[in-house]
């Protein structure tokens, strides 16, 4: 889909704020919220399949990357600039970048990169796997949205939209309901709530 | 009445924990300054690594022989390393499970440093002796160290578990990591439940000890200590995690801004802490004006 910068501004607030109902009401967890707005955006933009494989060759250099840049025992602003760079490169040497990708989040890939490396350490790869395929499943459920609504934006309605996406981040974010995922997560909370009130 | 969610739990944060307590709780040794300057015991510091240049000049034979090494800003448990013995002759260390060369050492610390372990871009090294757990407590396990969390709302604890390690959680007290999560009665500092792995046990799976009925050592204390921290930190919602030492008794370990909702489940009860915004200007008559460092 062509989109102007505008266009994309305008979809930027909409898809936060897809992302933000997600975490917020529906309780699923992704890395970060704008991450996975972005990289609806950009599925928005190439389509899935040019942003699978940008994701491939991003992630997997990233992955092969981190460890070694670990080693170096380098500051943290200096390992990240080198990985933002190696993916750059990988993008660029395996032709997989686009040039329609504007969206496409390379210095969030790349903290997201570095987040994976972490927590597959801390938590086991298993735990940072599941994180991510959340985390994509997530864009790509937002682009899918936001292709819905794309012939209300792409009517140069922008600034309608833009202010739209703005009032409901503010709506999704004031929300201080329970998480559709606590309901599992507090069974025995309500459980011994229940059996409490049984006994009076 | 029902379970507090990270929703509801958020907004309590923001009513009743100030941005500067928050800043302050999440850097431990601005932390630990702010307790000790209010009376509230906590680990020694053997010392502390701010940069390159003084960890050149870092002379680690001062060391005596345990300690342990954590990133001033780090949180669940990443960057800290653990030292059980010294091999001076080979200018190593030995940590549960394996040999640290002093070269490995001081990597750690400078990843430390780089901010490799915590959520800012840099960071400080924060060496404090290694504690060992009130003989009552040690019984309890096989591994590691127990401690004890409170959450507060200001100076009123809700809940309270003891977070106990075990051999397959590596020796950590963290829930998720496969720690044992044991509630306390808040008037008697006795165990009233234990879930391992979500599910209730009454025994410790390693030591085959029984949980649910032991009373821990030094219960006032603690519950008086946890009472104190908000006012020391200024924070008005928050965790408190406390290890019962065998020789300098109750210390404060941390001060968590953002305490997690574990605790409901290990106690089958609900966190309900106060929503309204503390007036300004209103202290607790309790406790003296805190002294801010």
């Amino acid at each position: 889909m062509e989109l102007t910068s505008h266009e994309l501004l305008a979809f930027l607030p909409l898809g936060t704020a897809m992302v933000l109902a997600t975490r917020l009401v529906l309780g699923i967890r992704t890395v970060g919220a704008f991450a996975p707005a972005l990289v609806a955006l950009t599925v928005l933009q190439l389509g899935a399949t040019p942003t699978l494989s940008m994701l491939f060759v991003a992630g997997g250099t990233g992955l092969m990357v981190a460890p070694v840049l670990e080693r170096l025992a380098l500051p943290r602003a200096t390992r990240l600039a080198v990985l933002v760079v190696a993916v750059c490169a990988s993008l660029v040497a395996s032709g997989a970048v686009e040039e329609q990708a504007v969206a496409f989040p390379l210095v969030i890939m790349a903290i997201l990169i570095e987040r994976t490396w972490e927590s597959a350490r801390v938590d086991g790869p298993s735990s940072a796997v599941r994180l991510h395929a959340m985390t994509l499943a997530v864009a790509f459920a937002v682009a899918a949205a936001l292709a819905e609504l794309a012939p209300f934006v792409l009517d140069r309605h922008w600034l309608p939209t833009a202010a739209i996406g703005i009032a409901a981040n503010l709506a999704v974010g004031s929300y201080r309901g329970p998480r559709l995922s606590e309901l599992r997560r507090f069974a025995p909370v309500r459980t011994s709530l229940r059996a409490a009130e049984l006994a009076r | 009445m029902t379970a507090l969610g990270i929703n509801a739990r958020n907004s309590v944060i923001a009513r009743r924990n100030p941005r500067r307590a928050i800043v302050g709780a999440k850097d431990k040794s601005v932390t630990k300054r702010r307790l000790a300057a209010n009376g509230i015991p906590v680990p020694e510091t053997l010392c502390e690594i701010h940069d390159r240049r003084e960890l050149r000049r870092f002379d680690e034979s001062a060391l005596p022989d345990q300690w342990v090494v954590k990133p001033s800003r780090g949180s669940g448990g990443r960057g800290v390393m653990v030292v059980v013995g010294a091999l001076r002759s080979q200018r190593a260390w030995a940590t549960p499970g394996r040999v640290v060369s002093s070269k490995e050492l001081r990597r750690h610390i400078a990843g430390i440093l780089g901010g490799d372990r915590s959520t800012g871009d840099d960071d400080v090294a924060l060496f404090e002796p290694l504690l060992q757990a009130d003989p009552e407590i040690a019984l309890l396990t096989r591994a590691g160290l127990p401690d004890i969390r409170i959450v507060c709302d200001g100076t009123t604890p809700l809940l309270a578990m003891a977070r106990i390690p075990t051999v397959a959680s590596g020796g950590r007290g963290n829930l998720h990591q496969g720690g044992i999560g044991a509630a306390i009665d808040l008037e008697s500092g006795r165990i009233t439940r234990a879930v391992h792995e979500r599910q209730p046990i009454a025994v410790h799976p390693d030591t085959n000890r029984r949980l649910v009925g032991t009373e821990l050592p030094r219960w006032d204390e603690v519950l008086d200590i946890a009472r104190r921290c908000g006012h020391a930190t200024g924070l008005g919602y928050l965790g408190v995690d406390i290890v019962v030492d065998a020789t300098r008794g109750p210390l404060v370990l941390e001060v968590n801004s953002h305490p997690g909702l574990e605790i409901q489940n290990v106690a089958a009860m609900p966190l309900v802490p106060s929503r309204r915004r503390p007036r300004r200007g209103v202290q607790s008559s309790d406790y003296d004006t805190p002294v801010l460092v």
